[in-house]
C-alpha cells in the first residue's frame, strides 16, 4: 500500500528531488537524512521516486551517452541581412524593372530641372547683356555723332548718353547671393563696415582721378581680378 | 515456482534455510535496491557497495522480519540505513581516498547483481518502454526531467532557462517521476 507522502506530512517532493540529486544544502541534507531514519513512509517514497528516476538514467546512460555527437555543417553561403537584402525585402511587392524605371525617371527629372535652372540664369544674364550693350551701343552712336565719325573720345562727355549709362550703371544694384550667375560677373556684396573704409580709400585715390569710372565691386584693386562692367565701357570706348 | 511466490512467502522459506528463497528476493529486488541507493548515494560505485551490504544484512536480519510490513519497506530501510552508515564513514574518512576514484569508474554502469545472458535484448524493450513513458509525460514535466537526466542541468540552470520558479522546477520534476514510476509499475520491467 503506497503512503502519499503529502498525508504523512513529511518532506516535501522538492526537498526528495533535491536530495536526490545532490543539490540541497548541507543543513537540510543533515535534517532530511535525520528524518528518513526514522520515517517509514518517506524511506517508501523515496524509493519509490529512486525507481522511476533510476530507470530514466539508465536508459539515458544505455540508448544515449555512446551515441556520438553529430558534427553540424553549414553549407552554401549564410544569408546575411545587408542593405540590399533589406531593401529587397522592403520593394518585393514592386518589381525590379519597375524600381529601375522609377530610378531612372526620377534622375531624368532632376537633370532637366538643373538644366533649365542653368539655363535661366544664363538667360537671365544674357538678357541683361544686351540691354546694357544697346545702352552702350546708343551712347556710342550718340557719342560718336557729337565727337564725329573716325574719333574716338575715351572720354566721358557730361550729359551724353554715355555719361548716362555709366550712372546707371553706377545706380545698378548687386544680384543675390544665391543666384547662379555666371562667373564672368562677380556681384558685390553689400559693403559692410570693414569694407568701407577701403571704399573711402579707394573713393577718395579715384576722386583725384576722374577718367576712373564707378565700380560695381567693392573690393580693392589688389582682391578684386573679376571682370568690371565699368571697364568693359572702357575697352568699349577704345575698340569703338 | 519461486517466481509465483510472494515476497513475504519467500522470506518465510529463507528463514527456514531454503537458500534458493533468499536468491529470489534478492534477483527480484536487487535493481531497486541499486536505484535507491544510487538515489542516496549519486555514485554507482558506492550505490553497489550499499547494495551489497544492504542484501548481507538483509540476510542477517531474516529472523527479524515481521509479517507486519511489506518486505520492500523492510528492504528499503535497511537500504537506506546502509546508505546513510556509507555516508557518514565518507565523511570521517580522508580525502585522498575520494581522490583516488575517477569519473570513468563512476560512469560505467555496472549490471546488477542477477544480470542473464538474455537481458540485453529484454533491456531493449525496457528501454522502450521507458522511452514511451518519458514520452507521454506533459511537455512541461517532460522537459524538466530531459533537462535534469540527459543535460545535467543543476535545478538552478533549468529555472533560468525555463525562466521559472526554483520550486517549481523541483515540484515538477517531482510530479514526473512520480507519474513515471505509475506508468513504469504497470509494465513488468524485471526479468522473471
Amino acid at each position: 500500500m503506497k503512503r502519499s507522502k503529502e498525508k504523512s506530512g513529511c518532506v516535501s517532493g522538492d526537498t526528495l528531488v533535491a536530495y536526490m540529486y545532490g543539490e540541497l544544502a548541507q543543513s537540510e541534507k543533515e535534517v532530511f537524512e535525520a528524518h528518513l531514519g526514522a520515517c517509514q513512509a518517506c524511506i517508501d517514497e523515496f524509493a519509490e521516486v529512486s525507481y522511476a528516476r533510476f530507470d530514466v538514467y539508465d536508459w539515458q546512460r544505455s540508448e544515449f551517452a555512446p551515441l556520438a555527437t553529430p558534427v553540424i555543417r553549414f553549407e552554401g553561403e549564410v544569408e546575411r541581412s545587408s542593405f540590399t537584402a533589406r531593401l529587397r525585402r522592403i520593394l518585393l511587392p514592386v518589381p525590379v524593372w519597375a524600381v529601375a524605371a522609377l530610378v531612372f525617371v526620377a534622375a531624368g527629372i532632376a537633370a532637366v530641372a538643373l538644366l533649365r535652372s542653368t539655363e535661366t540664369n544664363e538667360t537671365a544674364a544674357n538678357v541683361r547683356a544686351p540691354q546694357l550693350a544697346a545702352a552702350t551701343s546708343e551712347a556710342r552712336q550718340t557719342d560718336a555723332e557729337q565727337v564725329g565719325p573716325g574719333k574716338i573720345e575715351t572720354k566721358a562727355v557730361p550729359g551724353s548718353a554715355h555719361e548716362n549709362a555709366r550712372a546707371a550703371a553706377a545706380r545698378w544694384k548687386p544680384a543675390p547671393k544665391n543666384l547662379h550667375a555666371p562667373q564672368m560677373v562677380r556681384m558685390a556684396a553689400a559693403p559692410g563696415p570693414r569694407n568701407v573704409s577701403r571704399l573711402h580709400t579707394v573713393a577718395s585715390q579715384k576722386s583725384r582721378d576722374s577718367s576712373l569710372a564707378p565700380r560695381l565691386n567693392d573690393f580693392s584693386e589688389e582682391e578684386d581680378d573679376g571682370l568690371r562692367l565699368a571697364e568693359l565701357f572702357d575697352d568699349v570706348d577704345t575698340i569703338y | 515456482m519461486l517466481a509465483n511466490l510472494t515476497d513475504e512467502k519467500l522470506v518465510e522459506l529463507a528463514v527456514s534455510d531454503d537458500p534458493e528463497a533468499f536468491g529470489e528476493i534478492v534477483r527480484r529486488w536487487d535493481r531497486k535496491i541499486f536505484a535507491l541507493c544510487f538515489g542516496m548515494l549519486g555514485r554507482e560505485d558506492d550505490a553497489r557497495d550499499a547494495v551489497q551490504e544492504t542484501f548481507i544484512a538483509a540476510y542477517r536480519n531474516l529472523k527479524h522480519f515481521r509479517g507486519d510490513a511489506r518486505v520492500s519497506s523492510w528492504l528499503h530501510r535497511i537500504a537506506v540505513n546502509q546508505c546513510l552508515t556509507q555516508k557518514r564513514r565518507q565523511r570521517t574518512r580522508a580525502e585522498e581516498f575520494l581522490d583516488e576514484e575517477t569519473n570513468e569508474t563512476e560512469r560505467v554502469f555496472v549490471a546488477p547483481l542477477s544480470s542473464s545472458p538474455a537481458s540485453a535484448s529484454e533491456q531493449g524493450e525496457k528501454f522502450s518502454i521507458v522511452r514511451q513513458a518519458v514520452n507521454s509525460l506533459p511537455l512541461e514535466l517532460r522537459e524538466v526531467v530531459l533537462m535534469k537526466e540527459f543535460e545535467e542541468m543543476t535545478f538552478q540552470e533549468i529555472s533560468d532557462t525555463l525562466e521559472l520558479p526554483l520550486s517549481t522546477v523541483k515540484s515538477r520534476l517531482y510530479t514526473a517521476l512520480k507519474q513515471l514510476r505509475m506508468k513504469l509499475e504497470a509494465v513488468p520491467l524485471e526479468i522473471a
